[in-house]
């Protein structure tokens, strides 16, 4: 890989690292050239741990704490040689002095001026060598430490959102410690997820970043599809998102710094979604219920739910808590001669905002150390231990049966001494679904552990001055235990005992990748070229063993022994191996033609055991330019003025078991599943990206990307003729075709010595259309079950199909004709809430909402009720940053919108059967007074229906037997404050005075993460993704509420103690 | 100096390279293939086997069989999972009923009961790839998943009979010998058995279908066959199986119906009564009986169902793990699905109201010992949807009476009901492992089925000397299991059109008079209404083929009580699914209110 394959501290510290490869070792030669002095900021601030050197000899050094900087260089036959000396630190502009070598001594102080708009930022994801952004051909998004440190999220794809145009994160749950999805522009798969490959320090990475925390991270780097990310071949069409963690080199010569962070605070459901709180049943003068003589409620006559309950219980409060957030960290580094290293501690624990539940605690250990082993030799190591334990609260899914309850149902009474919650909360007449949610989490017991180890070492030996070898290794290991307890005579809420269960589950996931790679750089006078070829080698096992007791016979043991031995309830195993290989060759090529003209191209070649038998290659390539057109003209204000264009092609791995002829063992005999496929491809993404760059009026800077990307030989699981046997085939069997647009804007408005303040604007609008199915068209998601999204040649994706209801004239004449609906137009007629009755009906118990059919001919020989009711694509999404100083003071703040886009709320759909969403109280309409004996299927003007109230039974008809209809589609925009952050650095004469640890700088603060949400979603959260099937599904598109943990907002305090 | 660098950096780049000397071709270690299958004696052995699971969990599946009993008014449910509700509900809200104080205490629905009357969807096979209700129209074809997670699901009838000729063709074509030739023979049987289950399926339920043997060329298979070749092709599939059974002496494994061997003698009676079974439910409407069941049909039917099954194929239910009578889960739960009012009302007249009241139906005291005084278990007086009376001496043997009914009567008091079948709840309180969480035995096929079916075919061939046994068939059960008055000759035979008897004697149609003697067709449409009730869906085909019977008639539409026949406007096939019509390239269509089912082939 080739952002694998450069020095780990090139990758660490950027700038500096060019410079820390130089050897000492035979330094005593004869003929010297001695190079000294000082770097300072232009405040005269020493910046200790910059660099400085000569990158084209390879030679240079680090500052110490102090500023001051010593190199040596052999000038041998280089005398006379006109060469630069560069001084970098991060956060400032770079200088250079250009000298002729000679022996003796050079004397030279830097100044450097502070870069407030990163525009000297060094970027290595995608590019042969560490590049400066002025330079890249195409765009690489970068999030560092100061974006981060303030309000670290507990996954590190969390700190990404709203800071980087085109990277839209989707939270599919709020449980503590779930990880949310990222997707880079465009949609690259119609059916699958659109995870970009990970890289971690150097390691291909698997296994999700949940384990990892975000105070380690130094950088984050994104690539966002093939025009850039065709250096990582066959598994990168989604871009990707390289994390550099801490490495101590950035430090000084000789220092050693210790941070010591803890932030505490409080974490809550800032909105609360309540039920229907009337009902329909006959009371007494008292307002209790009337019961017939099997003690069943009855029903009113005219079924309208607009009667108080004789009693309400605060269901949400008592399922709802207040939850804690816990993080401690602590971390050390040290720079000290040819070493460096960083160390850190991290422990985070968030309960979560539902009683009952822990939730999620993790540790995590990590050490980074460099050594330089020789003169040409560095070598570097890095592991990480990171550990966690969950209670999963979705799996207990309270969130799907607290939507079915009466208010009158009090979910925390117990029943013995224990305090085991009464789990009987059914009402006659009996409802399904009702559960209680207190009960459940209380009994059902599930935890979710996971180790995680990664281990990483890397070499680099300078061959010559001019050709360097580099090779990594990089280890990924993770393991997950999953336990499932169900107790014996656990109840449900009839009372029915059941015999319990038992469910346990060990995932070990493993992987290495060895790359080695050769750079070359070479300089012919304004020509500078850099070309390195690799190889890369990719194995991973994963390894599953899972076990279920479907009976229990021995009470509160929540281990195996318990389980019935019962032919009739089987104990039951299952396991699952998968080995994956790839090997992997690229020869990138660089052009620097000066300093302004850039040209790039690569190719690569990808084998993967996951590819199908006879399609075991495939071939990517790259080929980019920019020019830096203020390099050749000047414009008036403009300070830096670049154009670039890349098209690249890179592509989708097919999942494991894809090409493979699978047969499902039950019970001991085989039965078809999957029917093979020899000639599976990887899915192949092809890119064209355009943009410009421009720095303006010093303080500003514009990034525009146009990106238009094909992604053919989509990776389907196409269903079969039953007449096979099989069930499905996985083929290369569509093309999907996206644009997108990403602006970002930057802006410094303040810059003085105590003050600055600096914004930003990132805006992105993404859309995919089919271009081609060579399958039927279908339809998908978000469950096995409920399938609304329509995939068809020619359809956008994430358009959303179901059942309309009438609301206009034209749809009421189309449903006629279709012959859907007898008589004439003159037969119907809108009601009060905008949807066309029967006029007979209107006003009657019998009135209903009708459905829309549709024409699928001239001659409306053939209709359908099925069309399109939604699309879950936002017209465009925007972030505002903003990060404000005033002295000590430093604020922070991350606001996101989502313009657009439609949610299905299925939350609301399911519980329409048991009467349980608000509209059915018909309270707040007016109330009429007619007499006893009036006949409900009558219009009578004195009775309640004339003032607009609805039976339960109108409402019910939207529930349309759990098929998709348009009443559940809502506008999913939302506007939302994800993070804010207050601190203040206390002066060190303060700091100084504390009595312990020797701390010289500290840090107070307060926090707040997901403070404030503006939007007229009708549920808990807009940015919601619904359960995906058991091929994963595409969680952007599946925009689909659906019974899950809600987000909620945590505020906290922090304190950073230092040294 | 600088060519030894080289080297050194060559060196090390190489170590690299044979660090990736492991082959790309790697091995499905997870699931067998069809290469390593189909030429191993035991796994073709074990497939053979295995169809007989694949047709069971489809044939038993509440996803096809929740709907279609629902529909028949056989049970009922109010839950709408398997969309039981969705398809079972009807779009008449039915006639107020006043209370005293001159408001309406609920609506009695009535015999205009009618489906698809103008409110799509109710009567509508939704044969939609959209539609939740989809699953309903695929699952005898394909299978899908079921609520328990069994794996695999229901592989719907194809897999079986893939299955089937996977192993037929191994052994036929491929000459593969499984231990001796013997036992070779079995499991041919067995497979022959599994494929022709898969045509019966087929045959019964939907309008046309693939009938595909191990010689079949499926990449140019197009058109469909209509429902009569698969309706003799299945009889003509039995009737091979029971004439290679009765050649070969042998025992089938007990897995391969979990618990439960049949002898050689047991498939051949077993494949007796599929094929008459085949016959006598392939009409889809009362016109279709005379046209379909025509003398010859009928002594076919008749020699078959005679050499038919004295035995009960059954198979134990392993918790839906891999073993799953999803219809028991169902309807063997008192918190379930319920027996329908319709039928609940011939079980015992004076107590058991249909439509329900929304006072509920009180305790029971039924002749038929069946139902009893509805006393069950040890009693669960827990408030609950379980509660019963404690068992007594009058307790039935089928069925439980039950003071709660599950749901409001919004969502259709016509889904309500008090009585609960348990017959099959070995446990004898639906408490622990008990078939209503899918562990037990629960047979697919009774011999009482067969026996009545029978007794059915002999009454439509009209020959008065096959009285003597039609008497005898009927009364195995309506006085061995219900205690009741013998039917004799001399009830006289009456015709479809009487509808059933109830357990007082006297025409469910006719039941306000006090001198409504019972016929024999009679009597045996009442024994068949008890005793098909759990046998998968098959009370779907017997109120399909019968005339449309209520207190007032014949006629549809009158204001009279529903006794018989399927609610006008139900559908009574199932068109091919969509998901396969898109496959192959073909129209989508379906069966509804106003299109109920395909031309008679």
């Amino acid at each position: 890989m080739g952002g694998n394959s450069l020095p780990y501290r090139k990758l660490v510290t950027a700038t500096a690292s060019l410079f820390a490869l130089v050897l000492f070792a035979g330094a005593a030669q004869a003929q010297q050239a001695v190079f000294t002095g000082k770097i300072t900021s232009a405040a005269g601030q020493p910046l200790g741990g910059a660099s400085v050197g000569i990158p084209t000899l390879g030679v240079g050094s680090i500052a110490d704490v102090n500023g001051n900087f010593t190199f040596t260089v052999d000038v041998g036959g280089r005398a006379g040689r006109q060469v630069d000396v560069i001084a970098r630190y991060i956060g400032y502009k770079p200088k250079q002095l250009p000298v002729t070598l000679t022996a003796g001594r050079v004397q030279h102080d830097f100044v450097l001026d502070k870069d407030v708009l990163n525009l000297e930022e060094v970027v290595v994801t995608g590019t042969s060598e560490a590049v400066s952004q002025k330079k890249t051909a195409f765009s690489v998004g970068v999030v560092d430490n100061t974006q981060i440190k303030d309000a670290p999220a507990v996954t590190p794809l969390g700190s990404l959102e709203g800071k980087i145009p085109g990277v839209s994160v989707q939270t599919q749950s709020g449980q503590p410690g779930g990880e949310p999805a990222i997707r880079l522009r465009s949609a690259t798969s119609l059916t699958g997820r659109t995870d970009p490959l990970i890289i971690i320090d150097g390691v291909i990475s698997n296994l999700g970043l949940a384990d990892v925390n975000s105070e380690d991270i130094e950088r984050i780097e994104v690539i966002k599809g093939a025009a850039a990310s065709s250096l990582y071949g066959s598994n990168a069409a989604n871009g990707v998102v390289q994390i550099f963690t801490k490495r101590g080199g950035n430090l000084a010569e000789g220092q050693t710094s210790f941070t010591f962070r803890n932030e505490y605070g409080q974490s809550d459901l800032p909105k609360k979604v309540e039920g229907n709180m009337s009902h329909d049943y006959q009371v007494d003068a008292n307002g209790q219920f009337l019961l017939n003589a099997n003690g069943d409620r009855v029903e009113k006559n005219d079924k309208i739910s607009d009667l108080a309950y004789p009693v309400y219980y605060p269901q949400l409060d008592v399922v709802f808590k207040g939850g804690s957030f816990l993080t401690n960290y602590a971390s050390v580094g040290q720079r000290r001669g040819n070493t460096n290293f960083n160390a850190s501690f991290q422990n985070t624990h968030e309960t979560g905002v539902v009683v009952n539940l822990k939730g999620f605690q993790r540790e995590n250990f990590r050490i980074n150390v460099d050594q330089a082993l020789t003169d040409r030799v560095d070598l570097g190591m890095g592991a990480f231990y990171g550990r966690s334990t969950a209670d999963q609260g979705e799996s207990a899914f309270p969130f799907f049966g607290l939507r079915f309850l009466e208010p009158n149902v009090k979910l925390d009474s117990v029943i013995d001494a224990n305090g085991t919650y009464n789990p009987k909360v059914q009402q006659p007449p009996l409802s399904g679904n009702v559960v209680n949610p207190l009960y459940q989490t209380q009994q059902y017991k599930v935890s979710n552990d996971r180790d995680r180890f990664t281990g990483t070492f890397r070499s680099q030996y300078r061959i010559l001055d001019w050709m360097t070898f580099d090779g990594n290794v990089g280890y990924d290991e993770a393991n997950r235990a999953y336990k499932a307890f169900t107790p014996l005579n656990y109840e449900n809420s009839q009372g029915s005992p059941s015999s319990g269960g038992l469910t346990q589950q060990s995932d070990n996931n493993r992987s290495y990748n060895i790359n080695t790679s050769l750079s070359a750089t070479r300089q012919w006078r304004e020509v500078r070229n850099t070309s390195k070829v690799a190889f890369v080698y990719e194995d991973q096992t994963n390894q599953s063993l899972a076990v279920t007791a479907s009976a229990l016979t021995v009470p509160k043991v929540p281990e195996f022994a318990s389980a019935a031995q019962d032919p009739n309830s089987p104990i039951q195993p299952t396991s699952k191996t998968e080995t994956i290989r790839n090997k992997n060759a690229f020869l990138v090529s660089s052009f620097d033609i000066k300093d302004r003209y850039i040209v790039d191209g690569l190719i690569r070649q990808d084998q993967s055991s996951l590819f199908g038998a006879n399609e075991r290659t495939a071939v990517y390539h790259r080929v980019s330019g920019a020019y830096r057109l203020s390099e050749d003209f000047s414009i008036p204000g403009v300070d830096e003025f670049k154009i670039r264009a890349s098209h690249g092609t890179a592509g989708l791995r097919p999942q494991f078991d894809a090409q493979y002829e699978v047969f499902q063992v039950v019970s001991g005999s085989p039965q078809k599943v999957t029917l093979g496929n020899k000639d599976l491809k990887p899915a192949f993404s092809r890119e064209t990206e355009l943009g410009f760059n421009l720095n303006f009026l010093q303080n500003y800077t514009l990034e525009y990307t146009y990106a238009k990307r094909r992604t053919s030989d989509q990776i389907m699981q196409v269903p079969l003729s039953a007449s096979t046997g099989y069930q499905n085939q996985w083929r290369n069997a569509a093309t999907l075709d996206g644009h997108s647009h990403e602006v970002a804007l930057g802006a410094v408005l303040l810059s003085k010595a105590d003050y600055f303040w600096r914004v930003g604007v990132t805006g992105d609008r993404a859309r995919s259309t089919i271009a081609d199915l060579k399958v039927p068209a279908f339809f998908i998601g978000p469950d096995g079950t409920t399938a609304m999204f329509h995939i068809g040649k020619g359809e956008p994706l994430g358009v959303i199909y179901g059942d309309d209801w009438i609301k206009t004239a034209a749809q009421l004449d189309e449903t006629i004709k279709a012959g859907k609906l007898p008589g004439t137009a003159a037969d119907y007629q809108l009601n009060e809430e905008g949807f066309y009755v029967a006029k007979s009906a209107y006003h009657t118990l019998g009135e209903t909402p009708l459905k829309a059919w549709s024409c699928t001919d001239a001659a409306c020989t053939s209709s359908t009720s099925v069309v399109r009711i939604g699309d879950a694509n936002p017209d465009f999404t925007m972030g505002f940053t903003t990060n404000a100083q005033w002295k000590g003071l430093n604020l922070n703040g991350v606001l996101t919108w989502n313009k657009g886009g439609n949610v299905y709320n299925m939350t609301r759909q399911w519980p329409f059967n048991e009467q349980r969403d608000p509209v059915f109280d018909q309270r707040n309409k007016p109330a009429a007074t007619c007499p006893a004996n009036w006949d409900p299927t009558v219009d009578d003007p004195t009775c309640p229906f004339s003032t607009g109230r609805k039976p339960v039974t109108y409402y019910q008809t939207f529930y349309n037997g759990i098929t998709p209809n348009s009443y559940f589609v809502e506008d999913g925009s939302y506007m939302r404050l994800r993070e804010l952050a207050l601190s203040y650095n206390i002066p060190e004469r303060y700091v100084s005075r504390i009595p312990v640890g020797g701390f010289r700088t500290a840090r107070l603060g307060i926090v707040g993460r997901n403070l404030w949400t503006q939007t007229n979603y009708s549920g808990y959260n807009p940015d919601v993704s619904g359960v995906t099937d058991s091929n994963g599904g595409n969680p952007f598109v599946y925009r689909v509420d659906y019974f899950t943990y809600p987000a909620y907002r945590t505020f906290s305090m922090m304190l950073e103690l230092g040294f | 100096m600088k060519f030894t660098r080289v080297l050194r950096g060559v060196a090390a780049a190489g170590a690299a390279f044979l660090a990736a000397c492991n082959s790309l071709d790697i091995e499905n270690p997870n699931a067998p293939d069809n290469q390593k299958l189909l030429a191993d004696p035991n796994a073709i052995e074990s497939i053979a086997g295995g169809t007989l699971r694949s047709w069971y969990n489809a044939y038993e599946g509440v996803e096809a069989t929740g709907p279609l009993t629902t529909m028949a008014r056989t049970y009922s449910a109010s839950w709408n999972n398997a969309q039981m509700r969705f398809y079972s509900s009807i779009d008449n809200p039915g006639t107020p009923v006043l209370n005293a104080s001159g408001g309406t205490s609920g609506y009695t629905p009535t015999a205009t009961w009618h489906r698809g009357n103008g409110a799509e969807p109710f009567g509508t096979w939704q044969n939609d790839p959209n539609s939740a209700q989809r699953f309903q129209v695929e699952w005898f074809w394909s299978g899908g998943g079921n609520e328990w997670g069994t794996p695999g699901g229901y592989p719907g009838f194809y897999a079986g009979m893939s299955s089937a000729n996977d192993v037929l063709k191994a052994i036929r074509q491929n000459g593969l010998v499984i231990g001796d030739a013997n036992q070779t023979k079995r499991d041919e049987i067995i497979a022959m058995l599994g494929r022709a289950l898969a045509y019966q399926g087929l045959a019964v339920n939907y309008d046309s279908a693939y009938a595909i043997d191990e010689n079949t060329k499926l990449d140019t298979l197009d058109a469909f066959s209509n429902r009569k070749y698969m309706r003799d092709a299945a009889v003509a599939e039995f009737k091979a199986v029971a004439d290679s059974a009765a050649k070969y002496t042998f025992t089938t494994d007990a897995g391969w119906m979990n618990g439960h061997s049949y002898s050689n003698l047991q498939i051949v009676k077993l494949a007796n009564t599929m094929a008459g079974m085949t016959l006598m439910y392939y009409p889809r409407d009362p016109s279709e009986v005379t046209s379909q069941l025509d003398a010859a049909t009928l002594n076919t039917a008749i020699g078959y169902l005679s050499a038919g099954m004295d035995f009960d194929f059954v198979a134990s239910g392993d918790g839906c793990v891999a073993w799953c009578p999803e219809q028991a889960t169902w309807f063997q739960d008192i918190g379930g699905g319920r027996v329908s009012t319709r039928v609940s009302h011939l079980l015992d007249p004076a107590t058991q109201t249909d439509p329900w009241p929304l006072q509920g139906n009180p305790r029971p005291n039924s002749a038929d010992k069946r139902l009893g005084d509805g006393s069950y278990g040890n009693g669960d007086n827990d408030g609950s949807s379980r509660e019963t009376p404690v068992r007594d001496a009058g307790g039935g043997s089928y069925f439980a009476w039950s003071p709660a009914a599950p749901f409001r009567p919004s969502r259709g008091q016509y889904h309500q009901s008090n009585i609960a079948d348990v017959r099959y709840d070995a446990s004898g309180n639906q408490e622990g492992n008990w078939v209503g969480v899918g562990v037990g035995d629960y047979p697919a096929v009774t011999a009482a089925q067969s026996d009545l079916l029978l007794a059915e075919a002999l009454l439509r061939r009209g020959n008065v000397t096959d009285l003597g046994t039609v008497v005898t068939l009927i009364n195995k059960t309506r006085v061995g299991k219900g205690g009741l008055p013998a039917a004799t000759i001399a009830d006289g035979v009456g015709a479809p059109s009487d509808g059933p008897c109830m357990s007082n004697g006297i025409l469910a149609r006719s039941e306000g008079s006090t001198n409504s003697p019972c016929s024999l067709w009679a009597k045996l449409l009442y024994e068949k209404e008890i005793e098909v009730l759990p046998m998968a869906a098959s009370p779907f085909y017997e109120q399909r083929r019968l005339p449309w019977v209520a207190t007032c008639g014949t006629t549809f539409p009158c204001t009279g009580r529903h006794v018989q026949g399927l609610v006008p406007g139900t559908p009574f096939e199932i068109p091919v699914p969509a998901k396969e019509l898109q496959v192959q390239g073909k129209p989508l269509y379906t069966y509804s209110a106003a299109n109920p089912k395909s031309a008679t082939p």
